[in-house]
């Protein structure tokens, strides 16, 4: 899964300390989701989408080897 | 510009690390043993004692969850280094350090607990007395479990499932081809204490290597 998490962190100043409180988990979620190295549940997901004020398709992608 | 999920080529090098720090130590460990130790504790101190393969596997694993934990509470005294070992932009916060100090606590005393049968046994207390005091300490690891299970995130609620998963698998394979050769006699019979060891020493190696896939060591 691709996400542009970070770049839309980074679009908007905020730390990852500050999008960890807003989503209510730990600045490791944060970070494991900005890597790629964890892809969130579909409520977390929804949460992001709704935070960024964005559709969850225009963060989140399928990869082109996926499926 | 998006971010895809990493293949992770330093899982590979970190995990042939730990297995070559984990084979030195082991050597060591048997060169202490059979030329030290004797020495120490006298060549004839062992002798009589009823001891197993799996008690030493489940002392080594035992040892490692407490040296484990011992190095995240040494590394929590220094908010940068245990952002480092999170791979966190800034310096953990006092919450932070005091949740990875608890987490560390419960895995140094899963540790103690593996190691709590075996001096139990070699110092000769009462299998009532003791038996009571491993049912107590096991009821105050499972509280202290469920405690941190619901302190915690989805990202380590789903490590922790995918470590029970795998270990699961791993051990009822390891389980089904050990008891098909025993019922052919071709091995001889496991006790309790050897499948539990054999399965925390996996779940201890499985929960290592999903920690670090997900960025977590």
């Amino acid at each position: 899964m691709n996400n542009r998490l970070k770049v839309l962190r980074a679009e908007r100043d905020w730390s990852q300390a500050h999008l960890a409180e807003l989503l209510g988990v730990s600045r490791q979620t944060v970070n494991a989701l900005e890597t790629g190295r964890y892809d969130p549940s579909l409520p977390l997901a929804f949460k992001i989408a709704r935070i960024f004020e964005q559709p969850i398709e225009s963060i989140f992608s399928e990869q082109e080897n996926d499926g | 510009m998006t971010v895809s999920s990493p293949k992770n080529p330093h899982l590979t090098r970190r995990l042939l690390v730990g297995l070559g720090f984990g084979a030195v130590m082991g050597a060591a460990g048997y060169v202490f043993g059979r030329t030290l130790l004797p020495q120490l504790i006298g060549p004839d101190a062992l002798d009589g004692l009823d001891l197993r393969w799996s008690d030493a596997l489940a002392a080594l694993t035992g040892i490692a969850l407490m040296i484990g934990a011992g190095a995240v509470m040494v590394i929590s005294l220094d908010p940068r280094r245990l952002a480092r070992m999170y791979h966190l932009e800034e310096p953990a916060s006092p919450e932070e350090i005091g949740q990875a100090r608890f987490q560390a606590a419960v895995l140094g005393f899963s540790g103690f607990i593996l190691l709590l049968p075996l001096v139990f046994a070699l110092a000769g207390l009462a299998g009532g007395l003791a038996m009571g005091l491993i049912i107590l300490l096991f009821a105050l690891h499972t509280v202290l479990n469920i405690r941190m299970w619901r302190g915690v995130d989805e990202l380590l609620r789903r490590t922790t499932l995918e470590a029970a998963t795998a270990t699961f698998f791993l051990g009822q394979g390891l389980l089904f081809l050990w008891a098909a050769a025993e019922r052919l006699s071709l091995l001889p019979p496991l006790t309790a204490w050897d499948v539990y060891a054999v399965l925390m020493t996996l779940y201890l190696f499985v929960s290592a290597v999903v920690s670090a896939r997900r960025g977590l060591a």
